[in-house]
């Protein structure tokens, strides 16, 4: 009894302090709302009725947007073998709710939840099923199968969204990563001119597209175009993201990188510690893409005679770095 | 006993937040009779209210100090955004902020995105009741003690042994975080939000944590420094000035600046969309023709 009444008086306050935690609106909350949908819809319809298999994509999507992928995996499976008996496995739903399913699979399951997914005849969901394919074939190094998927992708997403789309200028950003560079080059320079006129010339999407034109441009050792490249996308971030944004540190390193092969000595090494400043702000000097930026400019200020404030800089920054 | 501690550790204490949880802010008002009455003063607290007959729709979503967008139920899976708004600066009608027509913007009550859900839980406080017949139903209308305090029944039953939540002794991110709940989080790192655009003047904790002020603060800075938590927001400039000089006690300027508040310039107000007006709370230096664009300083 007298354990019982110390227990109480323990949790009594837990629970007040429990509560005085919750968010407002609370997202627990809200999946309850929508888990409460999915009974009722059980109850009322059964559960192989389409309109039960929406009250399960419902909360799929819903907790997928919470990021609870695991959760979202458990109702979106709900989701497939619902439109399965009550659609058909050729419904254009069924093909768009295994796409919905492979986003929120591990790798090893979604290959071939999105390989179904290609086939939908609804070009938005084969277009999208493409793409993740082409993904997954790039993370393996497979650039040749790779290209072959983004391709499909890219013409998918044309018949899909139209030529001039936002969505295509995205779909020619991950083909030019795995084709050869003068092709690459061609894709993102069709891209950049997309995302200007749909998105405007000072977002941020374009200039993540420029950015990446001109990694391609130094690589090719267009090395003034580089450096043009770099600069916009750089004044765009930092009008649109911030100073100090990741996405600038980004721009300033690969500026940094064109100004090195320019010989531009003082510039390159401005932009690298401005890359460095940003990433040690925005993520921390114990992180790997911190210790990236220290250990390039690290190997820059060693390149151009600064031996001791590398060996000084490495000692700050690389003590404990991983190997 | 193991029973007893994985229950202590377990997340479903939150969820399981319910109604019976709440006291409502009427509960709050004999024990703290100033703030009680400064919030219920306030723009938070007539965040939401049902329609008049003269009104169109079912609810009233704002307290007009800028707008009221009103709210229809059509039927069991669906709730119309009425596609006209009523704005103060008018004194009469136009098209709801965000909307491509006049006609409105229907929302499902169970879409993923959650919208019109979010739209009541921002607009109220405590947990939403979903009906039999499907009818979206707040605990308290407005945005009151228990949405920053949260749920404080147990409080009103043992006042000295269970203390609400003090929103006041958050850390400045937490803080920003639990504003932008309803006002719209602070972008994580790596996330693409474009600060340029007018939209986003709307969305304070966004723009104050891309301040170069709160990110130097070192957790000085928070919404508390310049919005009493209770009171009605103040629409006079000059009311600010002083958490600027907290910090900036002599500050240089270029510009003759003699009879001008700091957020007339620091934070300029931007029309968000026709109609409606909001201070950029991203602090920094601006020009008069592009109030959203800071002027980077030389590095």
């Amino acid at each position: 009894m007298i354990v019982k009444t110390a227990l109480a008086a323990l949790i009594a306050p837990m629970i007040g302090i429990f509560a005085a935690l919750a968010f407002q609106p609370s997202p627990e909350m809200m999946r309850q709302l929508f888990e409460e949908a999915l009974m009722r819809r059980k109850h009322e319809y059964g559960a192989s009725d389409a309109r039960t298999a929406q009250a399960a994509r419902d909360l799929g999507l819903f907790l997928r947007s919470q990021g609870n992928l695991s959760a979202a995996r458990d109702a979106l499976a709900e989701a497939v073998r619902i439109d399965e008996k009550a659609l058909g496995p050729a419904a254009l739903q069924t093909f768009a709710d295994v796409a919905e399913l492979a986003g929120v699979s591990a790798p090893e399951q979604a290959e071939p939840l999105w390989r179904r997914a290609a086939e939908s005849p609804d070009a938005k969901t084969s277009a999208r099923a493409s793409a993740a394919l082409g993904q997954l074939r790039e993370a393996a190094s497979d650039q040749a199968a790779a290209a072959t998927f983004y391709r499909r992708a890219l013409v998918r997403e044309e018949a899909a969204s139209g030529q001039d789309s936002a969505r295509v200028a995205v779909r020619l950003n991950a083909l030019s990563r795995v084709v050869d560079l003068p092709e690459g080059i061609a894709h993102l320079d069709r891209a950049v001119d997309i995302s200007r006129r749909r998105l405007g010339a000072r977002h941020p999407e374009t200039a993540t597209l420029e950015l990446n034109l001109a990694a391609l441009l130094l690589k090719a050792g267009r090395l003034n175009e580089a450096v043009q490249s770099g600069a916009d996308a750089m004044s765009c971030f930092e009008e649109s993201l911030g100073d100090d944004d990741p996405r600038t540190g980004a721009a300033a390193t690969l500026l940094a990188h064109a100004l090195r092969a320019k010989r531009d000595i003082r510039g390159a090494e401005r932009m690298y510690r401005r890359a460095l400043a940003i990433d040690e702000q925005a993520y921390g000097p114990r992180e790997a893409r911190t210790w990236t930026d220290a250990r390039t400019l690290a190997g820059f200020l060693r390149e151009i005679g600064k031996r001791r404030e590398a060996a000084e800089l490495e000692r700050r920054m690389l003590g404990d770095a991983p190997h | 006993m193991k029973r007893v501690v994985a229950l202590l550790w377990f997340p479903w204490w939150i969820a399981a937040v319910s109604p019976e949880d709440f006291a409502g802010a009427a509960a709050c008002v004999d024990c703290h009779p100033l703030e009680s009455a400064a919030q219920s003063a306030s723009a938070h607290a007539h965040a939401l209210a049902r329609a008049l007959t003269s009104q169109p729709g079912d609810w009233a979503f704002g307290a007009g100090a800028q707008a009221i967008t009103f709210v229809k139920r059509l039927d069991s899976e669906t709730y119309l955004e009425e596609g006209q708004t009523w704005y103060r600066i008018l004194d009469g009608f136009a098209r709801t902020p965000g909307h491509p027509d006049d006609a409105g913007v229907r929302d499902r009550i169970f879409d993923p995105s959650a919208a019109i859900l979010r739209c009541f839980a921002c607009h109220s406080t405590g947990p939403l009741h979903i009906t039999g017949d499907q009818k979206i139903i707040p605990n308290e209308l407005g945005v009151r003690c228990e949405a920053c305090h949260g749920p404080s029944a147990a409080h009103v039953r043992e006042p000295g042994r269970i203390h609400p939540r003090n929103p006041g002794r958050l850390r400045a991110d937490e803080l920003n975080v639990l504003c932008g709940e309803c006002h719209r989080m602070p972008a994580a790192a790596g996330q693409s939000v474009n600060l340029r655009d007018p939209w986003n003047a709307r969305h304070q904790p966004l723009m104050l944590a891309a301040s170069i002020c709160f990110r130097q603060s070192q957790g000085k800075l928070t919404c508390l420094t310049c919005h009493s938590p209770h009171a009605p927001l103040s629409r006079k400039p000059a009311s600010y000035d002083g958490a600027c000089v907290r910090c900036h006690a002599a500050p240089r300027h270029k510009l003759q600046t003699a009879g001008r508040s700091c957020v007339t310039c620091h934070m300029p107000a931007v029309t968000a969309q026709p109609y409606l007006t909001f201070a950029n709370h991203r602090i920094a230096v601006y020009t008069a023709a592009d109030p959203m664009s800071p002027i980077r300083p030389r590095r």
